[in-house]
This record gives structure tokens, sequence and C-alpha cells, in this order.
């Protein structure tokens, strides 16, 4: 076997999802529904965050309930063998759709501000071999690493937030309610597709980090922080710019580095702020691949996971690279994945462990972790 | 193990480090950095863009070349403008410093301000918090005037700017950021800093188109053509529209029309209103810090008083915090801007012989009088300079009803009163020194 999870701990299990979390809820919002119809953001994206870490708690219940040690274990209990693999795919789509979304924006983001004379595909190889390092690494790589640089990433963006703090003007978020409590509510619920895999991700890796209660705690934890954390961004964006300009932004944080204050050397941080940007972006999609690599190598019975890193984190650039190009087609189906994205994310292992839960309390090891 | 994790955070780190442009293979002084922006109607093409040019830093240390250059061409767009003009430049050209942009009178009453700034400026690096200008007459001459010995570093021009909004509240401040949340939104017009040639060269006459022509720094243009006098891109039009006057037929205090010697040729005072993207009309000094006091953006300023008597008395205002509006929509839409000053008085032997109160009640009767003056020259050209449209949307929790609601009709019959406290600065001694 070689699933190079190791062990990490509960901190290095915490980083590791709420960078992935974070990363996914403040930069890869489908900005066009966010904000087209007024700007709810600030108040849908923790009640998305609140939405997933539910889904969790449910989910994590049942596994605790039902003494599964792993989602793939939840998955094959609940569904059985042949619809837990089909579920497990879907987890796995999930969790490599969610590793796509950041390289496709950060690609997005340095080749229109950054480098404009480099093709996107030429920035996309660069960021999918640096998000291939930590995930054939393997788990311990990415916890340890996420530790490391937790405080960088998180004054690269409070720093952000902050120096661009003189241009807040409250009136820009109203209506307050932007298109009404029915828009926000549906906000709401899809948006759960940008917390959800990063949670997902910690019940894959259940082993690593020393069973489903401290995959529990980590879980609350990073759900918490990249909740908090996004909304703040939320609120700070929507008090720099209006719900219009916002729908029209594709990179809206991008966007706040290249206003700081006029004078001394703030208004050229935006290129130091994007280097630990980018840094968590490469993290999170490390952390997505690793886990859907995992969850592949356990409900197929691989042996050893580096073929499937391998595979996946190539088929991770090639989706980020689709996601480049504009037909009906791709608009189309980015459309389908930004509506309900949120059902493929969650209902797999929600209606596994609504299956699960029916079977009752599993006696013996219940509640038992490594 | 701890090696691995060590070796695995230096290889990201550097991985990241090349991505964040921080390392390129070019060093910055194979650029050259366009400072300043001009934006004036073309003759054969829809835009003549000029650029004030600098390579290194401008100090007085710096080699010849670190002066400043203008260029100029008619183009398309910027994008094309930025092509052509490194055609005929020994150095790449980098937007990345750009400090200011400013708008030829005929452009900004045109459609022109629209087209270029719907752009992505972005994408060219030009940064956000660049300043806005609206010159009178042509950009170019403006630009032009900026171009001195005693401004060896354009850069600098940019504080100089602030400073002077902060310091005077002659002029707005106003970024590409504010513009763009203005200016396609509903909820307020936006407000330029005025500019001019004192020599008043073009005055909006057209001006002289000098396409690709450069110069080198310290103003002096190097084919010796005057610039400006021999007509140019707006004269082509057929029918030629009234020029743009001050909105309260004012004469004074506005560029070109101060009676000063010296200095740098251009100079900037009084704004230039706005309704959307399009320039409405002008508004001199003084009316500019009225208007800036209800806009709430005043800092500090001067105004000038008479006494009974018939002498000037010089008063500095300083802001005690932001209006309160209070804003009343329906059937009688009405607006109450409540406003406190602090006010010191400069000659103190004059302040000493007028009552305290009488004094006080001279400073607010100025500002009420003088708001209410403005509000209705704004209101009479459409435009909502007070920004009342940020003070209407809060009272709206949803974007179908808020985008529904006519604000711009209701602005042009809603009646604005002004209620001004003025707080005297204590100086018990009437010292002059203080």
């Amino acid at each position: 076997m070689n699933l190079r999870q190791g062990r990490i701990g509960r901190q290095e299990a915490l980083c590791a999802a709420a960078i992935a979390a974070g990363a996914s809820a403040v930069f890869t919002t489908d900005t066009n529904a966010l904000y087209a119809r007024g700007n709810s953001a600030y108040l849908s994206t923790p009640l998305s965050a609140l939405l997933s870490l539910g889904a969790f708690l449910l989910v994590v219940r049942t596994m605790q309930r039902r003494d599964n040690k792993n989602l793939w274990e939840l998955l094959s209990d609940g569904l059985g063998p042949v619809f837990g693999r089909v579920a497990a795919l879907i987890c796995t789509a999930v969790l490599l759709f969610a590793a796509a979304g950041l390289l496709s924006r950060f690609s997005l983001m340095l080749g229109r501000f950054v480098f404009p004379d480099a093709s996107e595909w030429q920035i996309l190889a660069y960021l999918a071999a640096a998000a291939f390092v930590p995930a054939w690494l393997g788990l311990e790589g990415i916890g340890r690493t996420s530790r490391l640089f937790v405080w960088l990433l998180l004054i690269a963006v409070l720093g952000a937030l902050l120096l661009a703090a003189y241009n807040y003007q409250p009136h820009r978020l109203a209506p307050f309610l932007g298109d009404g409590l029915g828009n926000m509510a549906e906000l709401s619920v899809r948006d759960t597709a940008l917390f959800f895999p990063a949670l997902m991700g910690l019940l894959v890796v259940t082993r690593g980090v020393h069973g489903v209660t401290a995959a529990k705690r980590a879980g609350y934890g990073a759900g918490i922080a990249a909740g908090v954390l996004s909304s703040l961004c939320q609120i700070c964006l929507g008090m720099t710019y209006s719900y219009h300009d916002l729908a029209q932004m594709h990179s809206p944080m991008y966007r706040l580095t290249m206003n700081f204050r006029s004078g001394g050397y703030y208004p050229r941080l935006d290129l130091l702020l994007m280097m630990g940007w980018t840094l968590s972006g490469t993290l999170g999609a490390g952390f997505y691949t690793y886990a859907a690599a995992l969850l592949f190598a356990e409900a197929f019975q691989q042996e050893d996971i580096r073929p499937a890193v391998a595979a996946f984190t190539a088929a991770v650039g090639g989706t980020a690279m689709l996601m480049h190009v504009e037909t009906d087609f791709t608009k189309a189906l980015g459309d389908i994945v930004s509506r309900y994205g949120w059902l493929a994310a969650t209902v797999p292992a929600l209606l596994a462990a609504a299956l699960a839960a029916r079977k009752g309390k599993r006696e013996g090891k219940a509640g038992e972790d490594e | 193990m701890r090696g691995r994790h060590i070796r695995l955070a230096a290889l990201l780190c550097a991985a990241v480090l090349a991505l964040s442009g921080c390392m390129g293979a070019r060093s910055p002084d194979e650029y050259g950095y366009a400072l300043v922006i001009g934006i004036d109607r073309g003759k054969t093409k829809p835009f003549y863009i000029s650029m004030l040019l600098q390579r290194g830093n401008g100090s007085s240390q710096s080699s010849e070349d670190s002066l400043c250059t203008m260029a100029g061409v008619e183009c398309s767009d910027l994008f094309e403008a930025v092509e052509l003009l490194e055609g005929g430049l020994p150095y790449s050209l980098s937007m990345a410093r750009v400090t200011a942009i400013v708008f030829g009178e005929e452009a900004a009453r045109g459609k022109l301000l629209e087209q270029f700034l719907s752009a992505s400026l972005g994408s060219l690096h030009i940064r956000y918090y660049a300043n806005l200008i609206v010159a009178r007459g042509r950009a170019e001459d403006y630009l032009d005037g900026l171009l001195s010995e005693l401004n060896p570093n354009v850069a600098k021009l940019q504080y100089n700017f602030i400073e002077y909004k902060e310091e005077t509240g002659m002029i707005p401040g106003i970024t590409l950021t504010q513009f763009y949340d203005r200016a396609w939104n509903q909820t307020g017009d936006v407000v330029l800093p005025l500019g001019g040639f004192e020599g008043e060269k073009s005055n909006g006459e057209g001006g002289g188109n000098k396409s690709t022509q450069q110069q080198t720094g310290n103003g002096r243009p190097e084919n010796t053509a005057e610039p400006s006098d021999s007509g140019g891109a707006g004269k082509e039009e057929p029918a030629k529209a009234p020029p743009i006057t001050d909105a309260l037929s004012a004469s004074d205090y506005l560029p070109g029309q101060t009676n000063r010697q010296g200095g740098l040729p251009a100079g900037m005072i009084g704004c230039a209103l706005f309704k959307g993207t399009r320039l409405m009309g002008y508004l001199n000094g003084p009316h500019t810090q009225l208007l800036l006091m209800g806009r709430g953006e005043f800092n500090r300023g001067r105004i000038q008083l008479t006494s009974a008597n018939g002498e000037p008395v010089s008063v500095m205002l300083a802001s005690k915090g932001n209006p309160a509006v209070t804003l009343t929509l329906g059937d009688t839409p009405a607006a109450k801007i409540k406003l406190s000053l602090y006010a010191s008085v400069e000659q103190p032997a004059a302040a000493s012989s007028i009552d305290k109160e009488e004094l006080r009640r001279a400073i607010a009767g100025y500002v009420e009088n003088g708001m209410a003056a403005v509000f209705a020259a704004c209101q009479s050209l459409g435009c909502d300079s007070f920004n009342l449209g940020e003070h209407a949307v809060t009272q709206f929790t949803d974007t179908k009803a808020w985008e529904a609601f006519d604000f711009e009709a209701e602005y042009k019959k809603m009646d604005a009163s002004f209620d001004v406290s003025i707080f005297l600065k204590y100086n018990p001694t009437g010292s002059r020194v203080e």
C-alpha cells in the first residue's frame, strides 16, 4: 500500500481544509451569478458556510454511529458496493472540479493582470505542476506546508482588505437584501459547493488525521475559519464596488489590490499579495487532488495512489483549460455546474449517510478512533 | 522527514515567487513609464492620446534621459496608442505607474470618455487609484503645461494633487474606481477636478493635434510650431456645441482666470460636473468647496468674507465630521443636509471687533446660501453632485424595487435645505500668533 497518508495533527488538518475551502470561497465564486441581481453575498456566504457545516455534521455523525472509518466506507455502507462506487466517482469528480476551479481562476488572474503576454496553457501548466508536487507528496506534506504558510496566507488576504479600507462605503451594499430573500437563499444553497468539497476531503483522509472525531473537529474549525474569512471579503468587496461593477469582474479581490490608497509603496503590493494567494490556490488544489486520488484508490482497491495523483493532476489541468474555452457548450456546462454543482457535492454523501443511518447504530467499535 | 518539508516549502515559494511577476526578464530601467495620459478627440481617428513618459525616477541626480517626455498619437483606443507609441520609443512602454488620466473638454462632453473607460484598463496594468482630471480645452495642452524644470518628477504630481485637495478643498479628488462606481450607477454623479493651461492655448476650440510628435523635458517642444493654435480635431464637426461654462456664471477662480505668474503653465482649480459619463458644467474653486462640504469630502479650506466696514476677512473652515443627510422620497421629495464646521478667523483683530454670534451667523449664512445655490445649479443640469442617490438606495431592501424607482425624476423636483453649525475656534485673547 502506498496511499501516502502518514499522520498529521488537528492543526495541520484544519489548516489544509481551511486553506482549500477559503481559497475556493474567496477566489472561485461565480461573480455574475452572485452579483448580477444585487449584492447579498455578504449574507449568503456565511449562510453557505453554515449549510456546509450542517451537511458535514450530518455525514460525520452517521460515520460515528456506523463506525465508518472514512467516506468510502460510508458510501459503500449506505449505498452498497456498486452504487457506492458510483457515488465515490461523483465525489472524486467534485473534488477534481474544485481543484480545477482554483487553477482556472488563478491562471485567469495571472494571465490578465501579471503576464498578459503569456498564454493561458503556459500559466496553467506551471500551476498544475505546483499543485501536483504537494498532492504527490501526500497528506503529511500538504498538512505541514499548510500549517507553515497559514499565517502568511491570512496576512495576504487580511492585508489586502486593510489596505483598501479607505474606500469602503456602506451604502454600496444597498439594497441590503440584494434581489430578495428567495435569491439569497438560492445563492446560499448554490455556494455550499464552494465550502463542502474541502470538508468532504477531510472525511476522505480521516485515517491520516487520527480518525473521524479528529476530522470532525478539524472540519468545524476549517468551515468556520473559511466562512468568516470569505464573508469578511464579501463585506469589503461590497463596500468597495456596487453590484453592477462586481458582476462584471472575474477577479474582484485582485481589483481591490489595484485600488490601494495613492502614495507610498502600498500601491505596488498587489503582486506580493498575489504570491500568497497563489500559494493558497496551489495548496488547495493539491489537497483536493490528493483527496480525490485517495477516494478513488480506496473505492477501486488501488494499492498505489501515485498513478491516480498523476492522472488526476492532468485531468485537473485539462478541465481548468476547458474552463477558459468560450463556446456555447462550455458556457452551458459552466452554467449547469454553477447552478447544480452543489447537488453533486452534497447529495452522494448525504444520501449515503441517510441510508446508512436507517440501519441503526453499529455495535462494537463505534466512536473509536485511531 | 523535516528536511523534506523544508524542501517542499522552498520549492513552492520559488515556484510562486516566479509567478508573482516580481522577477522578470527585463529590468525596470528598460521601461519607460507613462505617468499621465491625456485623452482628446482625434482628427482622423476617434482619439488623440498623449502621454507624459518618464524613465528613471526623475530625481535631480538622474541622467538626462530620466526627464519627462511627451508623446501622442491618433488612435482607435488606448491599446492601439500603446502599440503605436512603442514603435517610436527607445524603450518598452509600461502603464503600471499611471497616476492621472486627463480628459479634454470635448472628449468629456461626448461619448469618448465612456468609450475609453469601458476598456479593461487593468490588463494594461493601469492601477485603479489613478486620478481623473478634466482639462478646459485640450488635454494635450494641459500635459504640455506639466512639463517643466520645476517638475522633474511628474510621479509626485499625484501627491501634490491630493495634498492640495485636502488643504484647500478647491478641487475634488476622484480615482478610476470611484468613477466606475458612480458613473454607471444611480447612486450619485461624479465631480472631477478642473485643470487648464494658464495661457489658454486652445480654450476648447479644438486645439492643435500634434499627431505623433514628441517633446523632451522642461516644457520646450522640439518642433517649434505652436502646438495648439492651428485648429484641429474638434473643428471638423459641422455644428459646434456651445462651450461649457461655470454653472453659477462665475468668472474667477477657474483655470486660466487667475492672475498668476510663474509656476507650472498648467494649473487646477474648481471642478467639472458630470451626469453619468457626460460633462455638464463647471464650478469654480469656492463653489467647489461648498459642493465638497455637502458631499462629505471637505477636509479644510479658506473662505473670504467681507466685514461690515468692507474689509476682507479670511476664515479657515475645517470639517467636523460627515454631513447628516435626511432624505424623504415620495410626492414631495426633500433633502435636509446638516453640517458642522470648525471656523477660525485669520485676522484676529478684525474678529475681535465682531460679535461672536454675528460672526457665526455670517459664516453659516455664507455656507448655507452658497450650498443652496450650488445645489440649484447642479439640479438644473441634472447632476446629482451631492450624491443624494447613495442615501436613496439605502431606503430600498431589494434590487428590483430600486431599479424600478426613477430617482432621476425624483431628484428633479427635490427641495433641499441646509443647516450649518459653526464652531469658532477658541482664541480668548485675540492673539495674532497662534
